[in-house]
């Protein structure tokens, strides 16, 4: 074998494969193709097994992304991140000088990565995985928390937190109420909720919480306490507890 | 006079008393608790705002009323009745009556009055009917005692001028509903438009991932395979062709949507190859069925995405169109990891409720198992 780079192609979509395959073929004397994995762990095999020179790595696939698989690695390869990725991934690339090919792939960018290995012996070579990882997963866009599961019988229903009107502990349970005055129960204890739940919801009482853009009206009681009153099918009556009275005066802008 | 009939007649006196002292601080607590509940954050008065302002403005009240009364009784137990001038005694204990029985009459029958069924006003009714009996008994009590018949003669007045003000009360209460209403109206032409703009958003909001993954495979397969090239171009633009909607059509049959989920399979299976393998039954009759556009596509995307993560080398999923009753049962299954205990939808899911909620309120349900298969399904009642 007397080409000067040994190299393999990571990616779980075999067509993506076949179009670098034969972007590669072009290069035959210099770059000799190892192999083609196709998921995370076959890559790592495959890296560790023949120790590549360059890796075309795919960012997207199913068992894990391009760069927790690249963190895994005791040996480290060039690599050469192939990607269908938008926008925001693709800032992270170019905020750390990172050569990178998207897809579909063109050819002249790919001869354009090729002719610069060439020229200057090495490419990628100093990527900080780690910070890579840690940037990626930050971009990815945040899941926004939208529903709560809750278990029917066999079934798994998702209450949407804008249904909800309120949680209730009762007896060790907790139950939740929706704006059409169903019941769930819940296997989270009120404490758990609290922590998972959005910022409208508002521990009202020791045993309630409160989703604060249900509340259609808002009654003075007496002793410190205030009666809600819940936008629900039986405009519910809630008393707040008084050792919560603060945190719901700020919440509430009272 | 025998000492027993005395004390008779003493005995009857103080139950007089306890009777009209009971039925009158009745009366004003309720009075007080009506325009308490009314007026309350209205009228920025801070008799009415603070309780205990009001309680102390309530037992004053009620202190000088029972002073008061106490003297008319104790003359007429002097035997001094004919002092009094029972006209304007009459007239006194009417607007007492009157306040009595209007005011117990909203206290109780309030919330009847808003449930509106008619067991709900023959109720109220009865109730209101009682409490004008009961307000006059109580207030004409003491001069009367048990001839009552005596006054018969003001119960038609007392009566009508309950009447009058529970009309008046309700002539406002209707004003003010009317004026909800028209607000309301207004709001739901808004809302409708709003709707509108929901369900474009919503459906305009495809994968460009998807889009650029399958445009890769094309400039692909282009150099080695004509006929899949061809076939893969053709299945995306009917996919976006669908997606794009150009006839702004919300709803649309079961087949076509179907159809898409097909076409979206196919555009998938030609990335994954062997590894994604599918099928597809629709129960004859429901072809035509209408659902929002783009909620089974969403489903099967999820069991691509998910199903294919982890080790599982061969994701088989199946698609189901069935009747449960007479609604429609529209499932995915896929032989995937299950769905987690602390499971959080994503767009796709979520974008599905948010379609079911605007063109099917409250008519549908999406419920996830993990047994005896992993599935998701839709439940949606025929449109009318």
């Amino acid at each position: 074998m007397n080409s000067e780079f040994t190299a393999i192609i990571v990616d779980d979509e075999r067509p993506a494969r076949l179009m670098l395959r034969s972007l590669l073929e072009r290069y035959q004397t210099t770059i000799c193709l190892l192999g083609e994995a196709q998921n995370g762990k076959e890559a790592i095999e495959m890296i560790e097994g023949k120790k590549p020179d360059i890796v075309f790595l795919d960012i997207q696939m199913p068992d894990m992304n391009g760069f927790e698989m690249l963190s895994r690695l005791t040996w480290h390869p060039m690599v050469i991140f192939v990607t269908a990725y938008e926008q925001y991934a693709l800032n992270a690339f170019r905020e750390n000088s990172i050569d990178y090919l998207l897809k579909p792939v063109e050819e002249d960018r790919f001869d354009q990565s090729i002719q610069k290995l060439l020229r200057m012996g090495t490419i990628n070579k100093d990527v900080d995985v780690a910070a890579m990882l840690k940037m990626f997963n930050q971009l990815q866009p945040k899941k926004e928390i939208t529903a709560l599961p809750v278990k029917v019988g066999q079934k798994i229903l998702l209450i949407r937190f804008s249904e909800i009107t309120y949680f209730e502990s009762r007896d060790g349970y907790v139950s939740l109420f929706t704006s059409t005055g169903k019941e769930y129960v819940s296997d989270l204890n009120l404490q758990e909720l609290v922590e998972k739940l959005p910022d409208n919801f508002l521990r009202v009482q020791k045993s309630f919480i409160v989703n604060k853009d249900s509340i259609k009206e808002i009654q003075r009681y007496f002793n410190n306490r205030l009666i809600l009153i819940l936008d629900d099918r039986n405009n519910s009556r809630i008393t707040t507890g008084t050792s919560y009275i603060l945190q719901i005066r700020n919440s509430l802008g009272l | 006079m025998d000492e027993s009939i005395i004390f008779i007649e003493f005995l009857r006196n103080r139950i007089d008393d306890f009777a009209y002292i009971f039925l009158t601080s009745l009366g004003f607590l309720s009075a007080y608790y009506w325009l308490y509940s009314k007026l309350e954050g209205k009228i920025k008065s801070i008799f009415l705002r603070r309780n205990s302002v009001g309680l102390i403005l309530l037992a004053v009240y009620s202190v000088y009323y029972f002073m008061l009364l106490y003297g008319k009784i104790y003359y007429q137990l002097e035997g001094n009745a004919d002092k009094i001038a029972p006209y304007l005694h009459a007239y006194f204990s009417m607007a007492i009556s009157g306040l009595v029985c209007f005011n117990l009459y909203y206290l109780f029958t309030f919330q009847l009055a808003n449930s509106g069924t008619r067991w709900a006003q023959t109720v109220k009714n009865s109730i209101f009917f009682l409490m004008v009996i009961l307000a006059m008994i109580g207030s004409n009590w003491p001069l009367y005692g048990s001839s009552l018949l005596h006054t018969i003669p003001f119960y038609p007045i007392v009566a009508f001028m309950v009447v009058m003000v529970d009309a008046g009360c309700r002539y406002v209460i209707r004003l003010q509903s009317l004026k909800k209403k028209a607000k309301e109206l207004e709001t739901l032409k808004l809302k409708d438009q709003l709707m509108q703009a929901q369900l474009d958003a919503l459906h305009a909001k495809i994968n460009p991932h998807f889009l650029y993954n399958s445009l890769n495979s094309i400039a692909s397969l282009a150099l080695t395979d004509g006929y899949k090239t061809r076939k893969m171009a053709i299945s995306l633009s009917k996919f976006f062709r669908y997606s794009i909607n150009r006839e702004n059509s919300n709803l649309t049959m079961v087949k076509e949507e179907v159809e898409m989920a097909e076409t979206y399979l196919e555009i998938e299976r030609v990335r994954f190859e062997e590894r994604l393998n599918y099928e597809i039954h629709i129960e004859p009759g429901l072809e035509e069925f209408k659902i929002p556009r783009f909620i089974l596509q969403p489903l099967v995307e999820n069991a691509v995405k998910h199903g294919l993560k982890g080790d599982l080398q061969e994701l088989f999923i199946s698609i189901h169109a069935r009747y449960e009753g007479k609604k429609l049962s529209l499932s995915v299954q896929d032989n995937g990891l299950p769905f987690a205990e602390n499971f959080e939808p994503g767009y796709g899911l979520k974008s599905v409720y948010d379609k079911l909620d605007l063109l099917f309120p409250g008519k549908y349900e999406v419920a996830l198992y993990n047994n005896p298969e992993k599935q998701v399904r839709i439940i949606i009642e025929r449109q009318q």
